[in-house]
This record gives structure tokens, sequence and C-alpha cells, in this order.
């Protein structure tokens, strides 16, 4: 009795180790009867499932377990299978909030001393997180495969000779040619003439070349040419060894597109700036020879008849003169008329063009121009001069020489300065001509008008008159500020 | 007898010039040309006492014209009788080694008494003639004579000068004088070479010396 006693207390011992064991596990692990029953439930899979011991011994395992077949392929009848050891079976449960967990059992039939089939045991393993992990994977991929085929330019992936082994659904579209066509083929069949070979090069010197960008043109099967940008990044396995290429290709007919577009634009514009420059300058070569004919219709025609005229009136007053006064004196005030006449003359034809610059060149001319200015009127003109060459090109000598007389003549009609700086300079590139007056000056506005093509008329030939020659015009005023006006006038 | 070529590119001059040397008897025109290089032949085969020469000529001009004659034959008295007054003209044909000088819009009576001095050994000009050259000769002395140049500076050449010389960048000067630098750039450029000075320092110093700028 006594060691029955003992036996017991072992047996319940060992029992109690058990228990304690299954208890801490954290693997589920329960025992079913012939019906599906669970007569017994680990804590860890009561407390994962949300259930009370009580709760959870006597519910029947369909109650528990998410998918059909998994229950009946536990509640099954002992296959051989299953009589010769233990099975698995993907499992989802179903917790008592609906909280699902996945995992994996392994279960075992039971059976008794006769052979009869008494139930089931398993053990579950959770892998929820593994499961999780895939799904996140396939997801991935999933998203990576989408935005492959999906994205507008085209993908293709050669192995390390050269062969295409992947296309996107872009690159297909892009070439015309069927998925089957185009594996197992090499890229440069596609490629039309020149450009082949910096792909070819992308093998050899993959290691050390950053940007394989290159410019080709496609043929599509059609035989219409696309021309596109490659770009090839080099694929290494952990090795670092080198598996082939993966390349975006772009397709740039609609930026070739644009691109001639935008230099078709620029040529027109650039010919109409041509053509406006041409024209500019033929308005003022036609002003200048204009003027030239005039001054020379003046000079040579009315005025050497009025000298002319002059001088027989004073032959005939010679004659006269001892026999009628009167006349005399009525005939000096004729001669007089013509003198004053014969210098007005003289002075317009000056004005349209002074000899003295086909002659002299600018720095005597315009010496010249400021002694008749400052002759007439109550104005300073303070000239310097440095390094200027006594001749150079004979347009620029004109252009300068009528910057400053426009100038000039503004100053005198609009200014009343009283002093005028004018300096008259040769730079390492240029000629430059700078007035400036300490007169009333004007508006900045009006200035800003000159470049727009408007304003005073004065102000925009010359202007365009430093522009025709690639020099440079610029005028600085404001009101009771004098103005400067700054020519530079390349030589 | 005075013998004397007339040279004018205008028949009408030379018609009016004749009908007034006819009034003396002393004039005897010899021969008459429109072109300049005519004139050089008509020198040599008529010899005459004095030539009366326009300017603006074809083929030769009556400074190249003149300035031949006066090698050929330095006897020869050149009377100029012209429409132009230019400072350059004048001074090349007094050069050249003229006699007289005479404006055509001045009294004819006026190239006859030329014509009669220079026959004499004399001279004649217009009265434009010695001014003209009086302005040439001050231009000539201001060049060598004055050293300081600082008259020379504008207003607003002055106001840089300043600024430059207090040490002031191109960028500080626009700003304050409200001009672009590019303007300040040509002001310093042009006070340079105005006041001889070839850097910033040269150009302070002057400053200092003039009491423009406190040390």
């Amino acid at each position: 009795m006594e060691e029955l006693l003992l036996e017991i207390a072992n047996v319940r011992q060992s029992e109690q180790k058990f228990r304690t064991f299954v208890n801490t596990a954290s693997d589920f692990m329960y025992m079913a009867d012939e019906k599906g029953y669970f007569t017994f439930v680990n804590e860890s899979m009561s407390r994962s499932l949300a259930y009370l011991e009580e709760e959870i011994i006597g519910m029947h395992i369909s109650q528990a377990v998410k998918k059909v077949i998994v229950e009946e392929e536990i509640l099954k009848k002992p296959t051989k299978s299953m009589a010769q050891g233990e099975i698995s079976i993907e499992v989802e449960w179903i917790g008592k909030g609906g909280k699902e967990i996945y995992g994996e059992i392994k279960v075992i039939a039971l059976y008794d001393s006769e052979g009869k089939f008494k139930g089931s045991r398993g053990v579950f393993r959770d892998l929820t997180e593994r499961k999780r992990a895939e799904t996140a994977l396939q997801e991935s991929e999933k998203r990576y495969r989408m935005l492959v085929e999906s994205m507008r330019d085209g993908l293709v992936i050669q192995d390390d000779g050269d062969i295409i082994t992947y296309v996107n659904n872009s690159f297909l579209n892009m070439l015309g040619y069927p998925e089957q066509e185009i594996i197992g083929r090499s890229i440069l069949d596609f490629i039309d003439g020149p450009g082949a070979s910096p792909i070819q090069k992308t093998r050899m010197k993959h290691m050390e070349v950053s940007d394989r960008s290159c410019e080709v043109v496609l043929r599509r099967k059609d035989g219409l040419k696309i021309p596109s940008i490659i770009s090839p990044q080099p694929i290494y396995d952990h090795d670092r060894n080198f598996l082939g290429n993966l390349s975006v290709v772009t397709d740039i007919t609609s930026l070739k597109q644009a691109e001639n577009a935008l230099r078709l634009s620029n040529e027109i514009l650039s010919n109409e700036h041509d053509q406006r420059k041409m024209l500019s300058k033929r308005l003022i070569d036609f002003l200048e020879q204009i003027r030239l004919q005039i001054a020379m219709e003046l000079h040579d025609h009315i005025g050497q008849n009025l000298t002319s005229f002059k001088m027989s009136l004073e032959v005939l007053r010679n004659q006269l003169r001892p026999s009628d006064p009167l006349l005399e004196s009525q005939i000096k005030a004729i001669e007089e008329k013509a003198v004053q006449l014969l210098k007005d003359v003289k002075n317009i034809s000056h004005g349209l063009r002074p000899s003295i610059l086909d002659a002299y060149g600018l720095e005597s001319s315009l010496k010249e121009s400021f002694n008749e200015i400052q002759g007439d009127r109550d104005i300073e003109i303070h000239f310097f001069s440095s390094n200027v060459p006594k001749r150079f090109d004979r347009e620029k000598e004109l252009a300068i020489y009528r910057i400053a007389q426009e100038a000039l003549s503004n100053i005198c009609k609009h200014s009343r300065a009283k002093n005028v700086h004018v300096n008259l300079i040769r730079k390492d590139c240029c000629i430059s001509l700078s007035v400036e007056d300490d007169g009333e000056g004007f508006d900045q506005e009006e200035i800003m008008k000159t470049s727009l093509g408007k304003g005073p008329l004065g102000l925009l030939i010359m202007r365009e008159r430093a522009v025709q020659l690639d020099g440079e015009l610029t005028i600085e005023s404001g009101i009771g500020k004098g103005t400067h006006i700054l020519a530079e006038i390349p030589i | 007898m005075i013998k004397i070529l007339i040279v004018d590119d205008h028949r009408v001059v030379i018609e009016g010039i004749k009908s007034a040397l006819r009034e003396d008897p002393e004039f005897e025109v010899v021969g008459e040309t429109v072109d300049g290089l005519r004139a050089l032949e008509l020198v040599r085969s008529l010899n005459p006492d004095i030539v009366i020469m326009d300017i603006s000529m074809p083929n030769l001009n009556g400074i190249e014209a003149t300035k031949r004659i006066k090698k050929e034959r330095p006897w020869i008295g050149v009377v100029i009788f012209t429409m132009y007054s230019n400072k350059e003209f004048v001074i090349d044909l007094f050069k050249a080694g003229i006699s007289a000088y005479i404006l055509k819009d001045d009294p004819l009576t006026d190239l006859v008494f030329a014509i009669k001095a220079v026959k004499g050994g004399g001279t004649y000009f217009s009265t434009m003639a010695p001014s003209v050259l009086l302005n040439h000769m001050k231009e000539l002395e201001e060049g060598t004579a004055v050293k300081d140049y600082y008259f020379r500076l504008s207003q607003r050449e002055k106001e840089v000068f300043r600024l430059l010389a207090e040490g002031k960048s191109i960028r500080e000067i626009a700003a304050i004088l409200f001009i672009s630098p590019k303007t300040v750039e040509s002001h310093k450029y042009n006070i340079m070479e105005k006041l001889h000075v070839r850097s910033i320092i040269d150009l302070t110093k002057m400053a200092i010396r003039k009491n423009l700028i406190e040390v």
C-alpha cells in the first residue's frame, strides 16, 4: 500500500512536471477526443486565442479553426499516413475576438490498446510573422513589377553576353515586337547604325565608367526609327561577378521634335534679328547718303552759284561807284544778304556732312564742331582725348561723330547746361565716347523707352548707330542730375 | 602784268573771278581749270605768277596741288580762295607755303589786294585765319605747359575721383551716386587717363596732395 501510494505520488509528480512543461511551452498544444472536441488545451493556446480554459475545453475544433479543409483533415478518420505518425497541416486559428493566428500543426492520431481511434493530439507553431514577411515580399515584388510594367520608359535586362533576358511592356510597345521575338536576342540587333559601340563597350568598361548613358536610334519592327537614350547599369552578384546590364531606355522622339522646333524658332528669330539689323543699317546708310547728297548739292551748286552771284554784284557796284551812291549802297545791301546766305548754306552743308571728317578724321572734326557750337552759345565744351588713332574705320568715325553731334545738339536744345565734358578715349578693344553735361537732365523712363525702340528719334538713332557697329550705348540721366551718354564702339 | 591761273571746280566761280579781275589792267588771266591735276600741268606750261586755288576739287584737292606746286616752283604765289575755314585746312595750307587765304564770302576786293600783296612778296589773310592759328598755338601751349590735370575732370568725375581715393569699390560708388557700375568703371578709366595716373594708389596720393581727402 505504501508502495502504491508512493507510486501514485511519483506519477502525480511526473504528471505535474509534464503539466508545467506543457503549460509553459510557447507552442500551442491540445488534445481532442475522437469527435473533435478539445479535451486539453495548454495555457499558451488558450491565452493566445483569448479563451478561458473552461470555455475552450469541450469546444469543437471547427469553431476555432478557419479552414474547413484543415478541420476535415484533422477530424478525418485516421489515414494510413496518420497511423504511421504525424502529419503537418497549415492552419489558421480564430480567437475569441476574431484574432487570426497562422501556423502549422503537427497532428498525431491517438489509438487505444485495441487499435480504436480515440482522438488526436496537436502541437501548433505560430508562423504569423513568417507569413507576414512572405506577404510583404510578395507585395513588394508585386509593386516592383507594377512599377516596371507601368513605367513609361523601357526596361531591358541583358546577361553577360548582351543577350536580352527580360523586357517590360513599354519596351515592347516602343519597338512593336512581341516578347518572344526579343528575348534571347542581342540589344544590338535593334539599334540602327552607329551608336551601338558605346553599348558594347559598357561590358568592357563596366567597372570604371559611371555614366554610361548614350544616345542611339532604335529600329521598330515596322521600320520606324526611334531616337532614344539608353542608360545601362551593371548587375553584380554577391561576389562582384558581372551578371549583365539593366538598362532604362527612354524614347526621346518628342524631345528631339521639341529640340528641332526650338532650333527652328531660334533660326527664325535670329533671321528676323539680322533682317532688322540690316534694315536699320540700310536706313542709317540711306540717311547718310541723303545728307551727303544734300550737302554736296548745297555746297557745290547753291553755294558756288551764290558766290558767283555775290561776285557779280560786287563787280557791278564797283562799276557804278562814281555815278550813283544811292544805287551803290542798295547793291551793297543785297551783297551782304548774299554773303549771309552763303554762310548759312555753308553751315547747313557742314552740319549735314562735315568735309573735314573725311579729310582729317574724328578728333579734328569733333574739335572743329565744338568750336562752332561754343562760338554761338553760352556753353563750354571740355574736350579730352587720349590714344585715339588719327584715322580708323570710316564708318566708325562717322558713327561716333554723329553720336557726339546728336548728344551736343540735344544738350543745346534741351538741357540748359553750362559745361559739357566730352571724353574720347581709346581703350583696349574699343573707342569710348562719353558726353557728360551739367544740365537739367531728363526722366530715366524716357531712356528706358529707347531700348524698346520707342522714345525720341534722336536717342534711338544714336543707340542704333552704336549697335550697328557691335557697340553699346548707355544713357544715364535724372531730373536735375545732368545727362551722361556713353558709347563704346569696338575697333 | 601779273600772270594769273585760276583753279576752281565751279565754272560760275571762275567767271565771277575773271569779271572782277578784268577791272584791273595789271591782271592777265593766262589759264583756268576745274581739275587739280590739270592745274599742275598748266603751272608747268604757263608759268603763272599767281595761282588762285580752291580746296575741294576732283582728281587732286587744293591742298595736295598747292604742296606740289610749291615744291616744284616755290616762287609761284598761291592764293587760296575757298568756302572752308576749318582749322585743319588752314594749318595744312600754311605748312604747304601759301601766301594768301581768302574766303569766298569775304569781299572780292580782298582777293584783289591779296594778289597785289603776294606779287609784291607779301602775304594776305582773311580775318578768320589769324584767330584760327592763335587758337591752335594756345592748344599746343596747354598741352605742354600744364602739369596739374585735375581741372580736366568733370564735376561727376571729381566725385568719383574722391570716392576712389577714399578706397570705395566700384559697386559702392555706383550705389552712392545712383549710377550703374559700368558707368563708374568708365569714369574710373577716364579719370586715370586724364590725370595720367596708373594706379589707385597714385590717385590717392594725388587726392591727399590736393587736400581732397583726410588722411
